[in-house]
């Protein structure tokens, strides 16, 4: 089965999502907890293959790697009707078991020691792929396991499969409620040098973002980790529609990313789905057009990314991808964009040409929903630096008092001197500051 | 004496035909004390024994040659000269009947005369008298018939006059003749609608069996049988032979219209079909007849019957027309039904989608990737089957054991010796067509859609590159030159716009219309109608050909029709787009090539693959934006939209005013 994707999932919010997402694929392939393909969907031509491979008998099996540096989530899926699906071979649970202790270091430096073992599991399962595309990497930046293990694991996939795409679904920490983790700002930044340096897109998926819309748009006061994640799910599963059925376009994750992102470094991808609604919301369906799915995804609002509004600077649309599900008639779509064009409902790039690109979308047969139609957006917007941007003036506030420094400095990395945060803070200023010059005409000059 | 003259008038008398009209004395041995006002009598008596004479010695000779089918060279060499036929003798026949009044009225006038011996001769003229202008008629009739060899319902074409020439004996006559032949007429009428059958020995009818597969039907390889094409031979099943059956002009009654004539050569020809069903005949090769597919449902008696019945009268057109209608109704029907039902019409379609219109990209993405990387080093002759065991290896693997509709094709490539052309400018594809869908989809139209076929897969290899060009870059990890990625998105945002064009706006629109009207269909001549508006629109807005611009108003009900599109006439956006392609495939070669740091000459030619392209931008739009003023093209400036989205293109033309182009249509 060409263009095979291998999933990644690091640490404990990256085994939270990527179980939520292999439920949801389940579910959509009609393959039951235990991996056999239910009576009702033998027939389907949808390419199960690209995420799933069949043992011998017959079983689906995720092609997923299961990393954690602590027993407590590994352990919860492996206790669930799900403990059958995955490749018992394929989970790597730290022997020592203390995990990173939410230090980035830590991390780092355990994914340095476990390496081997790791892309011992990493090597058998692209060995085991007709021809692999690329890796997804499930993870948050904000802790230990997940941003320094994957930053590790980020660093050492580019040199071992030079040839193939990385992409991540990375989770960002919500800002509005007070972590219990101090070191966030310093985690999140040295993360980030590495999503910028080693991967070819990052999804980003911001916790502040997606509880305000668990809270505005779904009516749920204190949204579950479940409830965050299943949203997650959502996200990461149609983004993958059209690798996993035919479709006359963005077949693999190179036809998929290749006109989202035109200049390297600008890989970071904003999402939006609409319309929203959780299990137990069915009353509130409207009734939905292509034109009210394709309005909505352009409101800030809708995005999985709280972006700061600032009127002062001319943020933009690089380029843009909506996959859309459902009964869709092709000439409503064509007036759709029409209608966007004339009411400049987007504002795009001044340096180069851009539009809305529209991926018709198969939508699985065994999943019923109650929307006619439904969208998700993937956008390279340079507004995605307002991001970086606060990280940055959080690792400074923290940095400028010299706090919690000590943990970082039990670590080989970090015991002569910290200029590894001080390059990774270069390395996203220098971001920063080139998603500002893309709003600017003279960017390519 | 006036026994003899009965007994001439009913015999045919010595050698009559050497006999010049006025020289018939030597019949008689005249008595002497005729009075000349007798033989005046007398030689006008005799004068319409002569005719009726001539008519049956013209019936006879036709009516006999029954007997003489067959025989010595010599009767063959004779009959060949006299017309012959079924209609002939069933003309001839229907002359017997007329005649009858004839023979009947000499017999009672013997009777009369055996009464009465001396009977005069003014009595016998009175009694016969009123035959002159018949046999007048009908003397008229075989003389035409002789000299201008009339055969087949021709022969009727003079009799119609003579239904209403007020004459009451020679109209009752006319339609006594006309009823026989019809009889005929009818019974080949009836076999060639209700069975599709043509019994038609002498060729009268006015359909005709080639005898041979309708050419139309048959793709290049079932036409050759040279050498050249055994090499290539597809391993697709062809579809069966459609057999042959034309209209002779020459033979097609007057009360029949051209395009009634073509309805009724169109039906026959449905049912032809009908009854060979492939599928049928080889499960049940005994008992074909019994278990023969029953196109009239039980019900063809009946419409044999209706149609025979016509015959009955000399001519009615209303009711002509009125039942020739209902059964093509019937048969319209019954085949639209089957086209669905057997023939899976809806998942046939989808199938020309999904491979013709490159609906499975995944399939033809992998397909150009993997082959480009084998057909380096494999040799020219082989090409092509190595090609085919690629594409079916990727489908095989990419679909496994649930879906095989990839079996039904093969790829084949339409410069079969020439190695130096790149075998993927000229890929198309071989569909194995089931029966009966090959009549809508005949190699003409399936030659349309391999056009767009080859088109799509170029559109799509070009788009490849340049992803590979991006993932090279992306890979690399390194700076790349801000001007080689911006051109290189520049190309790229063009080929993914057309694309999109050519997939949603295009191909995804018109296949949805497609459905729905084949949904809203009745009849069999709907099908081909809407897939002809399908296969235009398709051809048209992508810009491979130029729709005819006055398109002929053909007969509807005919079973080999066209789409309206001028063949080999590409529209000019066409050229500029092939043209754009060419130069993206250049520049992914040679940007592959450069390194990180550009040198002098990798420079130059970027600068030179920049002015092309400004160039090649250009005249797209301005091709585009010219033409939509020209033509009515919303299609486009719906392709316009996509390509100035945000306004880039336009930004610095005063002299194109796209905005409200795109906002007023």
């Amino acid at each position: 089965m060409p263009c095979e994707m291998i999933t990644l999932q690091l640490g404990q919010c990256g085994n939270q999502i990527g179980f939520e997402f292999w439920k949801r694929l389940c579910t959509e392939h009609g393959i039951n907890p235990e991996g056999i393909l239910e009576d009702f969907a033998t027939e389907g031509i949808d390419r199960k293959d690209v995420f799933f491979y069949q043992a011998d008998d017959e079983h689906y099996i995720p092609r997923a790697v299961l990393l954690d540096l602590e027993p407590r989530v590994i352990n919860t899926i492996l206790n669930s009707p799900y403990s059958k699906l995955y490749n018992q071979e394929n989970v790597f649970l730290s022997k020592n078991g203390g995990g990173a202790g939410n230090n980035w270091a830590s991390g780092y430096s355990q994914g340095e020691k476990l390496n081997e073992e790791i892309f011992d599991i990493i090597d058998r399962e692209a060995d085991g792929s007709d021809s692999l595309e690329g890796f997804v990497l499930c993870h948050s930046i904000a802790g230990g396991t997940g941003s320094g293990m994957g930053s590790n694991i980020l660093e050492k996939l580019s040199d071992r499969f030079p040839k193939k795409l990385v992409q991540t679904y990375s989770v960002f920490p919500n800002l509005d409620e007070i972590s219990d983790v101090v070191v966030q700002p310093y985690n999140s930044l040295l993360t980030l040098k590495r999503l910028t340096e080693s991967a070819d897109s990052v999804v980003v998926l911001d916790n502040t973002a997606l509880n305000r819309i668990a809270a505005d748009r779904l009516k749920i006061q204190n949204p579950t980790f479940t409830q965050i994640n299943s949203l997650v799910s959502t996200i990461m599963s149609v983004s993958t529609t059209t690798l996993r059925y035919p479709s006359y376009m963005n077949n693999d994750l190179m036809g998929l990313l290749a006109p989202l992102i035109p200049t390297p470094r600008l890989h970071f991808l904003m999402t939006g789905y609409t319309p929203l609604s959780t299990d137990t919301d069915e009353a509130s369906v409207r009734k939905t057009t292509v034109l009210d799915v394709m309005r909505r995804l352009l409101q800030p609002k809708n995005m999985m990314v709280s972006t700061a509004q600032d009127r002062s600077s001319q943020h933009c649309y690089i380029s843009i991808l909506n996959i859309i599900q459902g009964e869709v008639d092709p000439t409503q779509v064509h007036k759709s964009l029409q209608r966007i064009r004339e009411r400049k409902l987007a504002q795009f790039i001044p340096w180069g040409p851009a539009s809305i690109q529209v991926a018709l979308s198969r939508k699985s047969p065994y999943v019923s929903t109650a929307h006619r139609v439904s969208g998700l957006m993937l956008a390279n917007h340079t507004n995605i630096s307002s991001l970086f941007d606060r990280a940055l003036i959080q690792y400074d506030k923290l940095r400028k008092r010299e706090a919690f420094l000590d943990q970082f400095r039990k670590e080989e990395m970090f015991k002569d001197n910290l200029d590894e945060l001080d390059s990774s803070r270069e390395v996203v200023q220098d971001l920063v500051d080139e998603y500002i010059a893309a709003t600017k005409e003279d960017y390519c000059n | 004496m006036i026994h003899e003259l009965l007994f001439n008038l009913w015999n045919i008398p010595g050698n009559i035909i050497d006999t010049e009209d006025n020289d018939w004395t030597h019949l008689f041995e005249l008595p002497q004390f005729l009075h000349p006002g007798e033989e005046e009598l007398l030689k006008l008596i005799i004068n319409i024994g002569v005719d009726y004479h001539k008519i049956t010695l013209f019936t006879n000779e036709i009516l006999n040659q029954n007997f003489v089918q067959g025989g010595s060279d010599d009767v063959e060499t004779f009959s060949s000269k006299m017309p012959t036929g079924l209609y002939l003798k069933a003309f001839c026949h229907g002359i017997n009947k007329v005649l009858e009044d004839y023979r009947k009225e000499i017999l009672k006038l013997e009777d009369k005369f055996l009464e009465f011996p001396q009977l005069s001769l003014t009595y016998v003229l009175s009694c016969v008298d009123r035959y002159k202008n018949l046999f007048g008629v009908l003397k008229l009739m075989v003389g035409k018939i002789n000299s201008e060899n009339l055969h087949g319902y021709l022969l009727l074409n003079g009799l119609h006059k003579y239904i209403n020439c007020g004459v009451d004996q020679i109209e009752d006559a006319a339609k006594i003749i006309i009823k026989s032949v019809n009889t005929v007429f009818y019974q080949h009428l009836c076999n060639w609608i209700v069975g599709g059958d043509l019994v038609d020995l002498y060729n009268e009818f006015f359909i005709c069996d080639g005898k041979v597969p309708d050419e139309n039907f048959l793709y290049p390889d079932q036409l050759s049988e040279s050498l050249v094409y055994l090499a290539k031979k597809t391993k697709i099943r062809r579809p069966p032979p459609v057999r042959k059956f034309f209209i002779n002009w020459d033979m097609v009654p007057s009360f029949i219209t051209e395009e009634l004539a073509e309805t009724i050569l169109f039906m026959g020809r449905i049912v032809w079909i009908v009854r060979n069903d492939p599928k049928k005949e080889k499960c049940c090769e005994d008992y074909q007849i019994k278990f023969r597919r029953d196109i009239w449902e039980e019900k063809d008696t009946e419409y044999y019957m209706k149609i025979q019945q016509l015959g009955n009268d000399t001519f009615n057109g209303v009711e002509f027309r009125k039942t020739i209608e209902e059964c093509r109704i019937k048969l319209t029907k019954y085949l639209w039904a089957i086209m669905l039902d057997e023939g899976n019409l809806i998942q046939h379609l989808k199938l020309i989608r999904d491979y013709y219109a490159l609906g499975r990209g995944e399939l033809f993405q992998q397909f150009l990737t993997v082959s480009e990387n084998h057909l380096k080093e494999a040799s020219s002759h082989r090409t092509i089957q190595h090609i085919n065991f690629i594409f079916h290896e990727t489908a095989r693997k990419i679909y496994g054991e649930n879906d095989k509709s990839y079996l039904r094709f093969e790829m084949t490539s339409l410069n079969g010796a020439d190695s130096k052309v790149n075998p993927f400018q000229m890929l198309q594809l071989n569909f194995e067509v089931e029966w009966p869908l090959h009549i809508i989809f005949h190699p003409e139209v399936m030659d349309f859609y391999n056009k767009l076929f080859c088109y799509l897969l170029r559109l799509k290899k070009t788009q490849i590159s340049l992803y590979q060009l991006w993932s090279n870059h992306t890979l690399s990890k390194s700076k790349i030159d801000r001007r080689v990625w911006t051109l290189r998105q520049n190309l790229m945002f063009l080929v993914n716009n057309l694309q999109y064009y050519m997939q949603v706006n295009v191909i995804e629109a018109q296949f949805s219309i497609l459905l729905k009207a084949v949904e809203n269909a009745s009849e069999f001549e709907d099908i081909i109608k809407i897939h002809h508006e399908f296969v235009t629109n398709l051809l048209a807005k992508t810009f491979i050909l130029t729709p005819e611009e006055s398109p002929k108003g053909s007969s509807k009900h005919r079973l080999y029709q066209m789409p309206a599109l001028q063949h080999n006439v590409p529209s000019k956006v066409y050229n500029v787009v092939t043209k754009l392609l060419e130069l993206c495939n250049k520049f992914c070669l040679m940007a592959s090539t450069w390194e990180t740091n550009l040198t002098e000459s990798d420079l130059e030619e970027l600068e030179c693959f920049q002015k092309r392209s400004d160039v090649a931008i250009e005249s797209l739009l301005y091709v585009l934006y010219s033409l939509h003023e020209k033509v009515s093209g919303s299609h486009l400036l719906q392709l316009l939209l996509h390509l100035d989205f945000n306004r880039y293109f336009s930004k610095n033309k005063t002299d194109m005013n796209l905005t409200s182009a795109l906002n007023t249509y």
